[in-house]
């Protein structure tokens, strides 16, 4: 669940989305749940003329099974906090 | 019954799937696994009708958007989210022939 309460502290940040199909996706997060799908407000492309596809949506579910990766920036993650919720997450393993 | 895709419910979305086909259809329903039920399917590439409705499974799926305006260009087939490495036998036969995968 570490990963659905971290992407949970990005909601309305703006993100980029890899998809496994090479599709880049900029937009703001506006929600996730458990499989980490993915929604995304306002979205760009990053190559419009390559996907012309989704140039008429703005508001686009992402399944989770198909993100390669998620571009954070570095001031989005505060490091200690998440240091502290992975030993936490550890721990309850643990017992 | 996954919210995330109940504001798309009974509108035009977009759907994208993982063998890299683009479909606009109306959305009538769906369940936890991303399952859905669409109507009126039409073909994004083409823009050719292709079913009155079908039902597409969750794992298929890669990304549904509800769109505004019926796009009216045609455009080329996506990439598929299959991330296959071309001739990958070939590669293997090499790592069982170095001397490093012996030792």
């Amino acid at each position: 669940m570490l990963f659905f309460s971290f992407f949970k502290t990005l909601v309305d940040q703006e993100v980029v989305v890899e998809l496994k199909n090479d599709i880049e996706l900029k937009g703001t997060l506006k929600s996730v749940d458990q499989f980490l799908n993915l929604k995304l407000d306002n979205i760009s492309c990053t190559d419009q003329t390559k996907y012309p596809h989704l140039g008429s949506v703005r508001n686009i579910f992402i399944r989770g099974s198909t993100v390669r990766y998620v571009y954070l920036n570095k001031n989005m993650v505060d490091i200690n906090l998440l240091q502290d919720a992975a030993r936490r997450e550890a721990m309850t393993e643990k017992k | 019954m996954s919210p995330l895709l109940k504001d798309c419910l009974h509108k035009q979305v977009l759907v994208i799937t993982t063998s890299g086909e683009c479909i606009l259809a109306t959305l009538e329903g769906f369940d936890k696994n991303t399952n859905i039920i669409i109507s009126d399917v039409v073909d994004r590439c083409t823009l050719r009708p292709t079913a009155m409705a079908q039902a597409v499974r969750g794992s298929e799926i890669v990304a549904i958007g509800p769109i505004d305006g019926v796009p009216t260009d045609t455009v080329s087939l996506l990439k598929d989210t299959k991330n296959k490495v071309p001739n990958e036998h070939l590669i293997w036969e090499k790592v069982y022939q170095s001397k490093l995968y012996r030792h």
